[in-house]
């Protein structure tokens, strides 16, 4: 896959998986820990995940835009790299899978809650199916295009609420206590919600990229979005609210009145539109990463056989009867365990390698 | 193509389309629902009354419509078995998404409102920006009451608050603020309605501890809370000047710095400080000497001062925090507030309060 | 196959009763003349051919032969010379005169047509205010003539193909030859000479083996009458292909973007010119999406409407026999019937069938209690909305497009309207037109041309945009 894929394209990529997962959830799950200190978990789960896309991106450079699946065979030999490549591949088919589930959730609860969640579920498996038969590229130009539009509605909205809410819901900035005690929970489970950012394995490499700066920019902007979220849920709803209900961020646009400025009364329209929007580019773009894998493998297979197989399997892990927070506690741990070694511990070791191999030719 | 294609496609089709007819009818019409406008909760004796009033549309198209909202209500030994058999009373779904008032019978309020908010939070499609009020006026009253300009009771309520909020006169409780309240352990207060005459007016708050109204203030008295609790409060007094006369006078709150802390002593410590400018009638600056307009100032100075301090002290006396002192309390040290017995500091705080007027501006009053 | 007998071949084509052969006979030869009477202008016939021979054997008696008769006998300014039995049984039928000399294996081609046909006329599909009202007609010589009256530059290409294997219609293609990509040349020429079918009579019917995408919802090319806006096509880099019996013109590439435009825009001031195109954006995305807004806001999300709203829509529905996904479907589909009705409807009762269609059936379908009024308001201006876009090629794409986001609303409410608009959004972005995407300046995103597009005009910059990847970028001089 060498077709040309711009740096924008990538900001929006990034942004779009980062957004899409965290804007429900963050506000939640790291005001639970950190009160109005959740600003510093998330800026930190950020900084950390710049390391090991900066370190996808110097593999894909050096090995003339491969992706993952190509370079590691190369660095970590053919066996092994086979099985480093079916990891991550299964990692990013599952992490899609509840994904879908969580959201087919929320959907079910919250905005339609007459209709069956394996139906909604289903939907959204086709239109991964959709944007799988058009090809990544598309994907991407979608992402970019749809993106620029859901981020300025986001950016938009939370503002006003920040401003229109009680702005002593975000003090203090820091309280060393809370810090301290909740730190490290707050940070390994707000990081959950930037492992999207894995899709970077499966875009190529060109010079004209500039791809360092956009990857830092992209999880830069993600964070901070994800802290303005987080502000305007403390704005509205106040942080003890917001660390209660995991539905926080809905409650909190819920709780918006734009009646004065709009024919609608309250926001939560727009942020249905908006969030399912972020949803959908972000788990259109990471469906692709099990789908480059198969791709391949199966090089004699029918794409639209290798299309139906990925989302059956997609359709099988989401469907699972769990609820919204068995989903979310799911993700956590799959992430947690699979993923840390599939985005840390990997990355590092093949840049590492790749290093000594390139001295060795040398 | 194939027979094994066309078995494979015929399948997906009818899997396809079996799935979307059997089950994706999940909504139900506005117009078939009831749209309820006001929504009340009631103690009659030992009883629970909890009802509203339901927007007869037709009444919308048809100026022959015989009432433009009905009155609909339900009593039980419980609130639960109330809304139950509310639920049941109505020949539509109720449609909670449309209520702009929501009344608390005082008597029912003396006795502890958590349960109906829990209730609330429940109810589907429920505005979180809802007006509460508190009242003394029968239910039926207030569903069915007929402003001028105001489809329904429910309507008139907000449209009132809602004025006068504008205004700066008063300040609006809705029901996100009052489940805030809760969730904190801490006090809030709602307007209370009243109908005189025939008129629908606000006669004061009801201060609630918790979840029990514990006490009325009265619109006059009111006022200090009003300072405190809104962003830019105005008010209209007559200031006495010696040997020249009365005037007529109107506040508006230009800065106000609220400042909560503990201090040396353990105990709470609440300093508050408002810098106001006044507006008058009286035309040009000549009328009135300097020493003359100082003197207007002191006078208005003290009254809001005094007004002040005295919502303050009750504050104190009750031990109840209906100010959202806690706010500013909590932008320096949210996580020691839960660890500290609020409701006693605040019995104990020390008060300070500081008001100057800074502008005394002469013009045509509207 | 070379010419052998004069004699057999003029018998073999007079088969077909329309040829009428002509012999002159003198001491020093025969001269066979062949025409299909109704296709020949018989007087330019007799002076151009007939008479000249006549007057050169009273005055001579060398035998004559094909070259020295085209050298200097004939007259007529359009002749050829050619030796292949097949072609001239071909130029025959197509009303060429052939001109034949007994022993001689050479013929001349002679053209001499006459068609019927009618003077450039105004357009009836692209109406404008401003611009030329001649609009292409079905002859082809004709809309070459508007073409060259327009561009006398001399690197415009007038590429000429024979498409039908029966009807071997006439097919130009016309480009500027260093402006236009050469891909794109290259790609319509291929795709020209794999025609393989019995007859095209139509440009838009050119449109399924021109096409990159057969089955493509969106049109992929332009349908212009217009020469003027033809010929500002060919300017911009595009090419103009024109069918001989057809009177419309194809442009290649065309996108979706430029299907907003007007030619009108560039005539008015630049405000008013972004204001237009920002008002098209909107018409048609309110045109596909404002039944299925109400649908939601109806029955799946109530509470985000005032209570006032909801009260007016409760009113306006009470008493109406049927749910709201059901009354939208039936009036959208009442108009789309009186949409086509009255496409095809004579002239002279199409007024008063609109007054009946519009006033008497939506007035009396609310009086009814059918429809509610608001449902009517919305239908209206989504038909008034999808007309305000230029090209009905795109109108007739968002009317489709309308059902399916109605459906999708139908059953998942807003999320079902969000998700069919993201699954548009993706069909649009990997769509193509000649391989440029179909979503550019949009996406793939480019902020000079997407900002151009929208906020400047062909005058106001100086370059052609990107997308379009011209030999020549630069349209004009940069004014100082």
């Amino acid at each position: 896959m060498k077709e040309n894929v711009k740096g924008r394209q990538i900001f929006f990529a990034l942004l779009s998986t980062m957004l899409g997962g965290g804007i429900f959830t963050v506000p939640y799950v790291a005001s639970r820990y950190m009160s109005t200190g959740a600003w510093i978990s998330i800026s930190f789960a950020a900084s950390i995940f710049i390391i090991p896309m900066l370190l996808l991106s110097y593999s894909s450079k050096k090995y003339d835009g491969a992706t993952l699946f190509e370079y590691s065979k190369i660095v970590l030999g053919k066996r092994t790299g086979e099985i480093y490549s079916f990891v991550f591949a299964l990692f990013y088919l599952v992490f899609t899978a509840l994904f879908i589930s969580y959201f087919s959730h929320i959907v079910c609860s919250w905005i339609l809650p007459d209709t069956s969640f394996h139906l909604v579920c289903a939907f959204i498996v086709f239109v991964c199916a959709y944007a799988l038969s058009k090809g990544f590229i598309a994907t991407l130009r979608l992402v970019s295009f749809v993106g620029i539009i859901t981020v300025l509605a986001v950016v938009a909205m939370r503002f006003s609420m920040v401003f229109s809410g009680d702005i002593r819901g975000l003090f203090p900035l820091v309280e060393f206590g809370v810090v301290k005690k909740g730190f490290l929970d707050a940070t390994v489970s707000v990081a959950v919600f930037f492992f999207g950012t894995g899709i970077l394995a499966i875009i190529p490499h060109t010079k004209e990229q500039k791809r360092g700066f956009w990857v830092v920019s992209a999880i830069s902007v993600g964070a901070l979005l994800l802290i303005l979220v987080c502000a305007s849920c403390f704005c509205i709803l106040g942080p003890l609210r917001t660390s209660l209900y995991p539905e926080a961020a809905l409650l909190s646009v819920k709780a918006f009145d734009i009646s004065s400025v709009s024919f609608i009364q309250r926001a939560d329209i727009i942020f249905i539109i908006t969030w399912t929007l972020l949803v959908l580019n972000g788990v259109c773009g990471i469906c692709h990463i099990p789908y480059v894998y198969v791709k391949s493998i199966f090089l004699n297979v029918k794409e639209k056989i290798k299309i139906l197989c990925i989302c059956i399997l997609i359709f099988a892990v989401a469907a699972v009867p769990y609820d919204a927070q068995c989903a979310l506690w799911y993700i956590n741990i799959w992430c947690k365990t699979l993923g840390f070694f599939v985005l840390f511990v990997m990355p590092t070791v093949i840049f590492a390698l790749s290093g000594v191999r390139h001295e060795k030719k040398k | 193509m194939k027979r094994k294609n066309k078995v494979v496609c015929l399948s997906l089709c009818i899997a396809f389309f079996s799935c979307f007819l059997c089950s994706c009818t999940g909504y139900t019409e506005i117009e078939n629902m009831d749209i309820l406008t006001s929504h009340f909760v009631y103690k009659n004796g030992d009883k629970i009354q909890l009802g509203g009033g339901i927007a007869n549309v037709r009444s919308l198209s048809d100026s022959m419509a015989d009432k433009p909202v009905s009155y609909i209500s339900a009593q039980a030994d419980s609130l639960y078995e109330a809304s139950k058999k509310l639920a049941l009373s109505a020949d539509h779904k109720l449609f909670y998404g449309g209520i702009r008032a929501l009344v608390i019978g005082n008597e029912y309020a003396d006795s502890g409102v958590g349960e109906f908010l829990d209730y609330l939070n429940t109810l589907p499609d429920h505005r979180a920006n809802v007006s509460v009020f508190t009242s003394s006026a029968p239910a039926r009253d207030i569903v069915e009451y007929k402003a001028v300009n105001d489809f329904s009771g429910g309507f008139a309520a907000e449209s009132i608050v809602s004025t006068l909020q504008s205004q700066n006169a008063m300040i609006n409780c809705s029901l996100s603020k009052i489940l805030e309240a809760k969730l904190q352990g801490v006090g809030f207060a709602l307007p209370d309605i009243e109908i005189a005459d025939g008129v629908m007016g606000v006669n004061g708050y009801s201060v609630f501890d918790g979840e029990k109204k514990i006490f009325h203030i009265d619109a006059l008295s009111g006022a200090g809370l009003n300072y405190i609790l809104s962003k830019k409060a105005r008010e209209g007094y007559m200031a006495v000047v010696p040997d020249v006369g009365e005037f007529e006078v109107y506040c508006e709150m230009v800065k106000k710095d609220i400042d909560v802390f503990e201090g040396a002593d353990g105990r709470l410590c609440t300093d508050i400080s408002f810098v106001f400018d006044i507006v008058m009638s009286v035309p040009g600056d000549e009328y009135l000497t300097h020493e003359q307009t100082q003197q207007i100032k002191r006078n208005v100075s003290d009254i809001i001062n005094k007004q002040i301090n005295d919502i303050l002290n009750i504050a104190k006396e009750q031990g109840c925090d209906f100010l959202e002192l806690y706010k500013a309390y909590q932008t320096k040290k949210r996580a020691r507030f839960y660890k500290l017995d609020w409701k006693k500091m605040i019995s104990e705080m020390n008060i300070s309060t500081n008001v100057s007027i800074d502008k005394v501006k002469n013009k045509a009053l509207r | 196959m070379a010419i052998t007998d004069v004699k057999k071949l003029c018998d073999d084509i007079q088969k077909n009763n329309n040829v009428k052969k002509r012999v002159l006979k003198s001491e020093n030869g025969e001269v066979y003349i062949i025409y299909v009477k109704q296709l020949c202008d018989i007087n330019l016939l007799s002076e151009h051919i007939i008479r000249p021979i006549q007057h050169y054997w009273q005055k001579n008696d060398n035998k004559i032969n094909a070259e020295f008769a085209l050298g200097s006998i004939i007259t007529a300014d359009d002749c050829t010379l050619t030796d292949d039995e097949d072609k001239i049984r071909e130029k025959v039928l197509s009303g060429m005169v052939v001109v034949l000399f007994l022993g001689d294996t050479t013929a001349i081609e002679v053209n001499l047509k006459k068609v019927e046909k009618k003077s450039p006329d105004a357009s009836e599909i692209n109406y404008s205010i401003w611009g030329g009202k001649d609009s292409f007609t079905e002859n082809l010589d004709s809309n070459l003539s508007l073409i060259r009256y327009r561009i006398k530059d001399p690197s415009l290409k007038l590429d000429m193909y024979t498409v039908g294997r029966r009807t071997k219609t006439m097919l130009l293609m016309a480009y500027i030859g260093d402006v236009a990509n050469e891909e794109y040349v290259n790609t319509i020429k291929k795709r020209i000479e794999k025609i393989d079918i019995d007859g095209i009579l139509e440009s838009a019917k050119l449109q399924w083996f021109l096409n990159d995408k057969k089955l493509a919802l969106f049109p992929q090319a332009g349908l212009e009458q217009r020469s003027d806006i033809a010929c500002s096509a060919m300017l911009e880099g595009k090419i103009v292909l024109l069918l001989d019996g057809s009177g419309i013109a194809l442009i290649l590439p065309k996108l979706l973007i430029e299907f907003l435009w007007s030619d009108d825009d560039e005539c008015d001031n630049i405000y008013f010119g972004i204001f237009s195109k920002l008002l098209r954006i909107l018409s048609v995305f309110l045109s596909a999406t404002i039944t299925s807004f109400y649908m939601a806001l109806t029955g799946f999300h109530a509470g985000a409407l005032p209570t006032v709203y909801s009260m007016m829509i409760a009113s306006g529905r009470a008493g109406v026999p049927f749910s709201v996904v059901t009354e939208v479907i039936l009036i959208e589909v009442l108009i789309e019937i009186l949409r086509e009705s009255l496409l095809r409807v004579p002239r002279s009762i199409g007024s008063a069938m609109g007054i009946v269609g519009g006033i008497v059936i939506g007035q009396a379908a609310v009086e009814a209690g059918i429809f509610s009024p608001v449902v009517l308001v919305l239908a209206a201006l989504s038909l008034m909305s999808s007309y305000i876009v230029p090209d009905y090629n795109l109108t007739n794409a968002v009317r489709m497009i309308k059902f399916v986001l109605i459906f999708l609303t139908a059953f998942f409410g807003l999320f079902g309207l969000v998700c069919g608009l993201f699954l548009l959004a993706l069909m649009l972005i990997s769509d193509t037109s000649l391989k440029t995407p179909y979503f550019a300046p949009y996406a793939p995103f480019s902020a000079i041309d997407a900002i151009k597009g929208i906020f400047t005009n062909k005058y106001l910059s100086v370059k052609r945009p990107d997308f379009l990847k011209t030999k020549n970028k630069i349209r004009q001089k940069k004014q100082e």
